[in-house]
This record gives structure tokens, C-alpha cells and sequence, in this order.
């Protein structure tokens, strides 16, 4: 799809297509420097040059066109697979092959057949008891 | 006041209480992975047990394992849950070495099972020997990915990544909070591990990681709002839950006792709403009963719930129960049978092989032999007295050929020599009961002659005083006496 100065538009060929005036829509969203940094936290994508922000911006205004349809009553769809018969399961058998052989020589980086976590990026550090052991066994 | 389970005195200020809620991740015994084929084991060479879709490699895609959909659906069912025919899976979103998607498959919006309870117990009172019987409500069971582990090196700073366990099936159970104290929590976690065994679907060893706790944790006055609540996480150990827990709500008192606040430090995740519904895999079915599986649908290849209930073992508050009017035991006796691993079984096969009555039998088995092996420190498997020598020894004092007392002795000796047999050991220590009646009749004569003061006092009125002279009478007969006899015979003397 392409998104025009006046208007929205899709064509995917020459079966269906729609043209939204950008009137109807609701204000275009600006992303704010601040929002920018937040999201690059929560994505670990680097995007915070001006491409970036225009592309994520366009994106955004793509998706407002969905304001002008009527959703009253409808519960939205997470998949379009919704009957019973969609989801495949298998048997809980063993599969022995040799990918975890092949993934370790992938790493760049290794010690002793664990792979090493690249430093430097915002990682939480979970899973700390508050408590320390010692202080717990003497209670 | 109140005791904690470790016996330490929790100082509660006027009417405050502990507020407890669990949230149980239950690893499932299964051969494979949820959503891979790649193995489940504990202690496999790092990074032995990864398939493609385990480490996220782009392209690979989750496939659900039927094992692990039956045995959220069994726990579901022992737990009391209702089943819903339909659930979902979502994925939670957070950044951690040892979870290369960067997400977690779970299901957050719609779980496998919902609005259980667990009934549960644990001995208290003065003596500890009262059963105290509580109920908690489980909010839900949802299934979801374990993830992998991070082993952080500190020295050269940097984190190793093993994923054998990325990708293993986890039943979250959530146990909402009703619970007051570390105890309780305790008692509630092992009901729960008793019928994940009983079950089958998940092994509940602790320090292999098959059972994990989180606890959240919270005090307040009883009828005001619910206090701050705090994250106790990964308790790994049985003993720990009780203490941990019940050192953060101590932990939490003094610091309300002084005027500060307490604060949240976890719970951030909430806030950034990092869920999303997983794209990759459609609503999870499983059906009531063969006839409401739609037609063109294999009934072997789905979830039937009245197939599971038809399977479902014996639970241990059933087993409890029974022994209670099998054997006519206490009800502590039968809790305690069925919460030591192994011993239920083993008090069966001493019963089977004595005509020692169940309530006699079960007076050895918990006092004497469990008593003797937590004061050892050892297991039952450890047991250096089998369930057949225990029979024998029993026997030998059915039949009147020692005493009671006598027969205690012969049990340690049996517990320092187990190569040898009870007849053996009886004879050499040289226990058999007196059966020469001459004999008794004789030592005590000599004993009540030889203590008149005793004799006198007895005459006044003072019945106590003839313990002394059995105690004397059992002393120089090293315990061969019948007690009952020489009560009789010594009543006669004094009277």
C-alpha cells in the first residue's frame, strides 16, 4: 500500500481496492523523542534517527484507517485459524538430531559448550532472591 | 503470638496477619519439549538437548506436544478445576539472555484450567500432632515455556547461556492468597507435589528445578485493605518456602511496626503490557466426551477430558482416608503415612507379614523407625531395618516371648547390626521374658523387702510409689518381666 498526501489507498490488484480521505481520520500521531527512547527499550531496535521515526509514523497512520470501521459487537481476531480442527499437535516422541551440534558452531562466541551473552544491552537482571540464604537459615 | 514452622516465634504486632499467594511452576514429565522435539533431562552436557526452534533460529515454528495438553488437563482435573474447552496462547515479551525469541509462549488471556481448589494439611498444635485442615482456592493453570539458564560469570563479566531447558513445558499453578503464613504455604505446596507425583505429571524434585515457587506476600490488619505486596522468587527448596516466606512478612512487620512503607520492586512488567496473542498458534480444544468431537476430527488424535477422568489415580486425600478406616489409624498417623515418601507402603508390608494389630504396628513405624531415621538424618530407602525384620521383631513381641521395653532395645540393636537376624539378636542380649514364675516371684519379694520405706508409704495411700519398685524390679531383670505381671504381684505384696 502507499499512503498519499490526500488520501489512503490500496490496491493489491485490480480486485479490490479503497480510499480513505485523510479528514476522516483521527490527528497523525507524532512521536515524541522521549517515546522513542522508551520504545528502543522495549524493542532493542535501533531507530532513533529521523528514517526511523518517519517510517514508524507512516506505519501508524497506515493503521489509523481502521478508526473509520465500525467494530461494534465484533470481537477481533487474533487468528484466522478459529475452528477446532486448526491446531496440529504431534506425539511426545524424542527427535535426535544433530542441531544443537550445529548451533553451537554458529556462535561466535562460546565457553565450554555454553553460548555467552553478548554485555551492554539493558538485560534485567531477574530472578535475585531478596533474601540471602544465610540470612534466611538463621531465621 | 504464633509459631512459625520453624519453630522460631513470629512477633506479630496487635492482630496482624500474613498474606500469602503462590504462583507454582511445575516442570511436565515428558519426553519431549511443548513445542519441540528435542529431550527433557536434568544434568545433559549444556546445549545438548536444543532444537532449532529452541533457540529461535528464524523459520522454525511451535508444534504443540499432546503429553503436556493431558497432563495440564489431569492436574486441571485433580485440582478441581473446570476445564476450558477452549484456551489460547499468548506471548509475554521480555528481553533475557536465556530466552532467545525475546518472548514467552504462555497463556495469559484464556488458560487450560480455572477455579480450583487444594485442600491441604499440616500437624500443628501445642505437640504438633493436631491435623490442621486448610483449603486454597487455585485461581488457574495455564501452560507456558520454561526458559533457559544463565550461569553469570562475574569474574570475566559475561553470562553462559545453556538452553537445554529453553522450551520445556511448565504448568503455571496459581494459588491465590489465602494463605497466612510459611507453613501453610508449605503444607499447600506439598499437597501439591504429593498429587503431581501421585499423578504423574510432574516428578516435584525441588532441587532439580521440577518445582519452582514464587510467593507473593503481604501483611495487614484483618477487615482493613491488603498491605504492599512483595515478590519472594525461585524458592527451590522445600524447607525454604516456609522460612523464606516467613521472613519477609516478619521482614515487612517491623518495618510497618516502625513507620516505613513497604515497596514493590517486581510487578514493573504489568505495567509495560508486553503481551500480545501468539500468531502462530489457533485456539486449543479439548472436548468433553468422544461423542462431542466433531465429525472430522480423529477421536484418538484430541483431548477427550472423560478419557483423562477415567485414568485419574487414587489421590492422597483418598489414600489418607482409606487407611484411616482400613486400619482404624489417627488421622496424624495417616497424614504422616502418606506424607513420608515410601512409608505408606512399607507400614503395608509390616502389617501384612505381623499379626500385630495397625495400631500397634503404626506406633513403631512413626515413633521408632521415622523417629530414629530423622534423628539419623537418613531416608527411608536408608533404612538399615527392612519391613520384614520390623514384622519379625513384632511378632516375637505378639507372642509374648519379650517385652515392650525389651523389644525398643533390641530395635536399636537391630538398627547398629542389620546383618543380624531379630532371633539372633534376642537370644545374645539375652531378652526373652522370664517365664519361670518362681523366679518373679522371688525378685520381687527381694526388692519389696528391701525397700520398707517404699513399702510404708505405698501402704498410706500413695499408689505412685509402686512405679519405682516395678522401675527397680525392670532394672534387675534387664526389662524380661511382663510389667502388667509384676504390677499385680507387687500390688499384692504391698497391699
Amino acid at each position: 500500500g502507499q499512503i498519499q498526501n490526500q488520501s489512503c489507498c490500496y490496491s493489491p490488484g485490480s480486485k479490490v481496492s479503497w480510499k480513505i480521505e485523510n479528514s476522516v481520520l483521527p490527528q497523525r500521531t507524532k512521536i515524541s523523542p522521549d517515546l522513542v527512547d522508551k520504545l528502543e527499550s522495549l524493542a532493542l531496535v535501533d531507530f532513533g534517527n529521523q528514517e526511523g521515526v518517519n517510517c514508524l509514523e507512516e506505519a501508524i497512520r497506515f493503521a489509523d484507517q481502521l478508526h473509520v470501521v465500525n467494530t461494534d459487537g465484533v470481537e477481533p481476531m487474533d487468528s484466522v485459524l478459529e475452528n477446532s480442527a486448526a491446531l496440529r499437535w504431534r506425539d511426545d516422541n524424542l527427535k535426535l538430531d544433530d542441531c544443537a551440534w550445529e548451533l553451537l558452531q554458529l556462535a561466535t562466541d562460546t565457553v565450554e559448550e555454553y553460548f555467552v551473552s553478548t554485555q551492554g544491552q539493558s538485560l534485567a537482571a531477574q530472578s535475585e532472591l531478596p533474601l540471602t540464604l544465610k540470612q534466611v537459615s538463621q531465621f | 503470638m504464633a509459631a512459625s514452622s520453624s519453630g522460631n516465634r513470629i512477633l506479630f504486632p496487635p492482630q496482624m496477619v500474613g498474606v500469602v499467594g503462590l504462583e507454582i511452576h511445575a516442570q511436565i514429565h515428558a519426553a519431549s519439549k511443548l513445542f519441540s522435539s528435542s529431550g527433557v533431562r536434568f544434568s545433559a552436557p549444556p546445549n545438548s538437548l536444543v532444537a532449532c526452534f529452541d533457540a529461535s533460529l528464524p523459520g522454525t515454528l511451535p508444534v504443540l506436544n499432546r503429553r503436556c495438553v493431558e497432563a495440564s488437563v489431569m492436574t486441571g482435573l485433580a485440582l478441581n478445576c473446570t476445564i476450558n474447552r477452549k484456551s489460547l496462547f499468548d506471548r509475554k515479551h521480555y528481553f533475557y539472555a536465556d530466552m532467545p525469541a525475546g518472548y514467552q509462549i504462555t497463556q495469559q488471556r484464556l488458560p487450560i484450567a480455572v477455579n480450583g481448589s487444594l485442600t491441604y494439611s499440616y500437624l500443628g498444635g501445642r505437640k504438633r500432632n493436631q491435623v490442621v485442615t486448610k483449603n486454597v482456592r487455585i485461581k488457574q493453570i495455564q501452560l507456558e515455556q520454561d526458559s533457559g539458564k544463565s550461569l553469570h560469570d562475574d569474574h570475566r563479566n559475561q553470562t553462559l547461556i545453556d538452553l537445554n531447558r529453553a522450551g520445556v513445558g511448565l504448568m503455571e499453578v496459581v494459588m491465590e492468597a489465602d494463605m497466612e503464613c510459611g507453613e501453610e504455604a508449605a503444607a499447600a505446596v506439598r499437597e501439591l507435589q504429593l498429587i503431581l507425583q501421585t499423578l504423574g505429571t510432574c516428578y516435584g524434585n525441588m532441587a532439580e528445578g521440577q518445582l519452582r515457587v514464587d510467593a507473593n506476600v503481604s501483611v495487614h490488619r484483618p477487615g482493613e485493605p491488603l498491605g504492599v505486596r512483595t515478590e519472594v522468587k525461585n524458592i527451590n527448596s522445600a524447607r525454604y518456602v516456609a522460612k523464606a516466606i516467613d521472613y519477609e512478612i516478619q521482614r515487612q512487620m517491623e518495618v510497618l511496626d516502625t513507620g516505613g512503607t513497604i515497596l514493590n520492586e517486581t510487578r514493573a512488567f504489568d505495567s509495560k503490557s508486553g503481551f500480545m496473542p501468539e500468531p502462530n498458534l489457533p485456539p486449543l480444544f479439548v472436548y468433553e466426551s468422544v461423542a462431542s468431537v466433531p465429525a472430522g476430527v480423529d477421536p484418538t488424535q484430541v483431548v477427550v477430558i472423560d478419557r483423562l477422568k477415567a485414568i485419574l489415580p487414587e489421590l492422597p486425600g483418598v489414600k489418607r482416608a482409606q487407611l484411616v478406616e482400613e486400619y482404624g489409624l489417627l488421622p496424624e498417623h495417616s497424614f504422616t503415612l502418606v506424607n513420608e515418601v515410601g512409608l505408606m507402603d512399607y507400614f503395608e508390608r509390616v502389617i501384612q507379614k505381623t499379626k500385630a494389630e495397625p495400631r500397634k504396628v503404626i506406633g513403631w513405624v512413626i515413633k521408632e523407625l521415622l523417629g530414629n531415621l530423622n534423628q539419623n538424618g537418613l531416608r527411608l530407602t536408608q533404612s538399615p531395618i527392612s519391613s520384614e525384620a520390623l514384622a519379625e521383631l513384632l511378632n516375637i513381641l505378639e507372642s509374648g516371648h519379650i517385652s515392650t521395653s525389651a523389644a525398643k532395645v533390641v530395635f536399636q540393636e537391630m538398627w547398629k547390626l542389620p546383618e543380624k537376624s531379630v532371633k539372633q539378636l534376642v537370644a545374645e542380649l539375652d531378652l526373652e521374658l522370664i517365664s519361670d514364675q518362681e523366679q518373679i516371684l522371688q525378685i520381687c519379694r527381694r526388692v519389696v523387702d528391701a525397700h520398707p520405706e517404699e513399702v510404708r508409704v505405698i501402704r498410706a495411700g500413695n499408689k505412685k510409689v509402686l512405679n519405682k519398685l516395678m522401675g527397680i524390679v525392670q532394672k534387675e531383670t534387664k526389662g524380661r518381666t511382663d510389667p502388667l505381671q509384676v504390677r499385680r504381684i507387687l500390688e499384692e505384696m504391698t497391699s
